[in-house]
This record gives structure tokens, sequence and C-alpha cells, in this order.
């Protein structure tokens, strides 16, 4: 399958009505702002791959609208299928099995179109077509949202619940040699050798694989990478994060709220 | 066929420039551009330094090494500006710079441009996960899945933009030849590849004839793209309501006979690539792709004057 997005980016951030078991301080107005609304009570035992201690404050509904792009049915009866949010285009590969939001799984794909299972009713949804949906997400989900161009915009709240939920998320090693380009040189990385999808860096857009340089201009090192993690859930400030990517080297900005 | 050298790239994009600025002048000519694209319209490391080089780059470049189409439209109407949105590493479908969101961001700027170039489709390729099976192609998007994005893109500009304005669109470069090019260029490409891992897909394929199926499949991608051009031109689609100009420089592949008559039929060659990532287009590369878009402009001479040559081989 093909590299997932982290990012669900939705156009709704965190919602947190009421203080949950793992807290949440802020943003009563994000659901306004965003056009969400609080999840019912009811609801929350039905909810897809429920976050631990979570109750339904910790959770939103909204409007969304898919586009599905396109199928890649594999020969298993697997495959992926590509949904891009209308309202900022950003895309997802969605595997089979896999949840669009908390409430709508994947069920099975053709090349035609798919099968989504919304609490145990399907819903066809054809390739090229538009489908809107009141999608279900917990505040997690889009504690950070992809805004184009190498910057995020991160809930620092939420990240830090995440936190201490799921723990920084990943493992990484040390390398030091010959660098991406040979006009940088020999220069010192971090390899991400795991990433946790539930994880604080995995939110931010990391994967297995990705080879970190610096935080904020200094060097990174595998030891550090708590203390990137930490460093996205300060509110108020921004966050630049050098990277190797494809040959090349950008700096993702997060700027944290 | 490989032709001899033909002289320095950047003469015969002046020379082409000179013969287009002499048709066109008649024309009445956009004041405002806008782009869409990846790194390749960002000229990444076109001169041989790490990063995006946008002067350089063929599209938006300011260089007169280049003569981008930005340059050639400022020699004929001084006043134009541009709206640049490619960004390094877009796909024309995935992530969240793909051709819909960069489209999104075009129409989100107060002054809609009256024409837009389009480069994707490289990343679709290159992003797309091995696989040890008989297909190394089946981790790549859907063809439908490619002109479906493209389409939403295509939708997004249709909402904003001025009744006739143009949409160029170019097609992807076959990054299988661009693998024989950085082969030929030198033995530190093949290091700096699995390094850097730079298109994969490609060069960590040692099979040829498993590359010349990511090749074929680049074709099929072009041609699916074209169809969807002719589509939006013609309206046979029914969604060109603005009367929009839809045009590509795509006229058939490699295998049918129709090479170096457009980037995705380009056989590309060691001295078109940098030496950094031994992928990207250099100064002389980007010349080429600027003299190419050019002649496949509205705008532009719509004489197929040799942009591409094979020097360096």
């Amino acid at each position: 399958m093909k590299t997932l997005l982290s990012a669900l980016a939705v156009a709704a951030a965190s919602a947190c009505l009421s203080l949950g078991a793992i807290g949440c301080s802020q943003s009563t107005d994000d659901t306004a702002t965003n056009g969400g609304s609080a999840l019912s009570a009811s609801l929350l035992p039905q909810v897809l791959d429920p976050v631990p201690g979570a109750t339904a404050g910790d959770y939103y509904q909204t409007k969304q609208t898919l586009r599905l792009f396109g199928t890649q049915p594999a020969a298993d009866g697997g495959g992926y299928a590509t949904f891009a949010d209308k309202s900022t285009w950003v895309t997802r590969n969605i595997a089979v099995g896999d949840w669009i939001s908390r409430n709508y799984q994947l069920a099975s794909i053709t090349k035609d179109g798919v099968t989504l299972r919304q609490l145990g009713e399907p819903t066809s949804f054809a390739v090229g077509k538009d489908l809107t949906i009141n999608a279900i997400f917990h505040r997690f989900d889009t504690a950070a949202v992809y805004q184009g161009q190498n910057v995020w915009k991160v809930s620092g709240t939420n990240f830090a619940d995440i936190q201490t939920t799921y723990g920084t998320g990943a493992t990484g090693q040390d390398r030091s040699g010959v660098g991406p380009t040979a006009a940088i040189g020999t220069v010192s990385t971090v390899v991400l050798t795991s990433v946790d999808p539930n994880g604080v860096l995995a939110h931010a857009g990391l994967h297995t694989s990705s080879v970190l340089m610096a935080l904020n201009g200094t060097q990174l090192h595998a030891a550090d990478l708590d203390k990137l993690a930490t460093a996205l859930t300060k509110s108020g400030t921004t966050v630049s994060l050098t990277i190797s990517e494809h040959g090349a080297v950008h700096t993702v900005t997060y700027n944290i709220d | 066929m490989r032709l001899k050298k033909l002289g320095c790239t950047l003469v015969v994009a002046t020379v082409a420039s000179v013969t287009v600025s002499i048709v066109a002048s008649a024309g009445t000519y956009p004041t405002r551009l806008a782009n869409a694209g990846d790194s390749i319209s960002q000229g990444w490391d076109a001169d041989d330094v790490p990063h995006s080089q946008v002067k350089y780059s063929w599209v938006q470049g300011t260089s007169s090494v280049i003569d981008s189409i930005y340059s050639r439209y400022k020699a004929l109407a001084p006043k134009i500006t541009q709206d640049p949105e490619s960004v390094f590493g877009a796909e024309m479908v995935g992530g969240g710079d793909n051709f819909a969101a960069q489209a999104s961001r075009i129409c989100a700027n107060k002054t809609p441009p009256q024409h837009v170039t389009v480069l994707f489709g490289a990343n679709d390729v290159c992003n797309a996960a091995q696989s040890d099976g008989p297909d190394p192609t089946v981790n790549m998007y859907a063809p439908a899945t490619f002109t479906g994005a493209f389409d939403a893109g295509m939708e997004e500009l249709e909402s904003c933009l001025p009744t006739g304005a143009t949409i160029e669109v170019i097609s992807m470069p076959r990054v299988d030849q661009v693998y024989v090019a950085g082969m030929a260029k030198s033995s530190w490409c093949p290091e700096i590849w699995s390094i850097a891992t730079v298109c994969t897909l490609v060069t960590s394929e040692p099979d040829p004839a498993r590359r010349a199926l990511i090749g074929a499949a680049v074709d099929t991608y072009n041609q699916a793209l074209a169809d969807d051009v002719a589509a939006w031109n013609s309206n046979s689609n029914g969604k060109n309501t603005a009367g929009l100009k839809v045009v590509t420089d795509w006229k058939g592949s490699i295998a049918n006979g129709f090479t170096d008559t457009s980037l995705g039929s380009h056989l590309f060659n060691a001295s078109e690539i940098n030496t950094v990532d031994c992928f990207h287009p250099n100064e002389a590369g980007q010349a080429e792709l600027a003299c190419n878009g050019w002649v496949n402009d509205p705008d532009g001479s719509g004489v197929e004057s040799a942009c591409f040559t094979q020097e360096g081989n």
C-alpha cells in the first residue's frame, strides 16, 4: 500500500466540550469555528478504534464532503482507495478495513468504487463522485492539520494529551555519513526505525524511515525524540524541523496554538 | 535513435524564444500567470546547489539562462505578474499540496490569472511503493485516479479563472529515462540515489525490463491526461462552462514514434540533469523545458522546434 498520509486534515480542529479522563483544557470555541458539534454520549460505544479513557466530549461530529479520486484493488481482496477532503483537497489512501472517520470504515473496493460501512450500514460510493458524511472524529485525529507548503497547524494541548496517552511513539537511530546531497557533505541524522501511528510524531506527519536532521536549527540525535515531541506541545510557539526526504532537505514548520 | 550534438541547449532555447516572440506579437497577452507543479517547477537543484532555485525554473524563473515562460511573457507584456504555487514533492493525486490544493490557492488570490501552467506526475510515480511481484507498477495509482485528481484541480480553476483563460498541461517525464541519464552521468549517481532514496521505484530496480514497465505506465498516465485535457478543451465532459482553453504538450509516446516531442517523450541525457541528486533537470534541462512549454503555449510559436536535444551522450 502506498504511504499513508498522517494528517487527517479535515476542516475541523479539536473540540473539547467537557473535561475527559485524559484532560482537555482548551477550545470549546473550536467547535463553533470549525462547524463541528459534540458527540452524543449514546454514540460513544459505537466509535471505531476508541481512544483509551476518552469520553463523548473528546469526540466531535462534522459534515465532511469527500471526493473518491480512485481505487487500487488488490487481487487478494485488499487494496486501497484514495479519498480527498474537498475543503482542503488533502488526500488519504485508505486500506480495506481501515477507518475514514471514527464512524466510517472502508468495507470493500472495486475498480469502480467502494463500500463504506457506517455503524454497520453499508454506503456505496463511486469513483469520481462526492459524498457528504456526518463524520465523527476524536480531537487527537486533527491535533495537527497540514496547511500546505510544509506548514502544520498544531494544537499544543491535544499534542500534550497524545503524549500523555501514547507517548512520543517513535524510535530512531543515529546515522552519520555522507549527506543526502553531495553539496551538503557529511552530516549526522536520525532515521526513525519505528513509528506508532497513535504517538506524537506520527500525528506530526513523520513515519518510519523519516530522516530528521535538526530541531529549531540544532542537530538532533535519536535520544532527542522525546524533546521533539515535547516541543510540539508548547502552545504559542513555532517549531522548525529540518528533515531529509527524497534527496532533499526541507524545513517543516509547526505553528502551535 | 540518439542524435549527434546539436550545440548548446541554451542557444536552442534562445532561438525558439525569438521565433515565438514574432508570432505572438499580434496577440493579447495575459497580465497574470500562475503555475501548479512540483520540484521541477521549483528549479530544484538546477544550478547544482541543493534546494529550490526558482530563478532557474522553466516556468517561473527570472534567469536569462533559462528564458522561462514567465520571462517570455514579460518580454511581451512587461507589467505581467505571476503567482507560483508549485511545491517540492507535490503529487497530482496525493498529499496536501496536490494539484487541486494548489489550484484552490490560485483561486484564493484576489487577482485570478489568465494563464496557468500545470506539471505534475513524477512524484505520483516515484512515491509508489516497490513491489517484488511480477508487476513493478502494481502500487501506482490507477490512471483513473490520476485523471480524477486532475479533474478536481481543473474544477477548482474552472470556478475562478476568467472566460477564455488558458491552462497548459505539461506531460510528466519518463523517470526510467532519467535513470538512464543518471547512470550515464556518473558513478556517483546510483550512490546518491541509494543514500538519499531518490525515486526508488526506478533507481532501486535493477531489471531494465521492469523499469520499462514503469516507463510504459508513465506513458499511460500521459495519454490518459492528454485525453482528459482534450475533453476539457472541447467541453465534451460538460465541465468547461468558462470556456477555458486547455492544451498539452503530449503528442504521443516514444514507443509510438514521438520521441522528444514533449517532456513525456523526452529521452533525457546526462547533460540535462544536475550533479546533486542526478535526477532533476539542471539549467540546460530547465531551458529545454521552458522551450517546450512555450512552443506548446497558444501564445507561443506553435512550432515544434528542437527544444530537446541529445547532446552529451
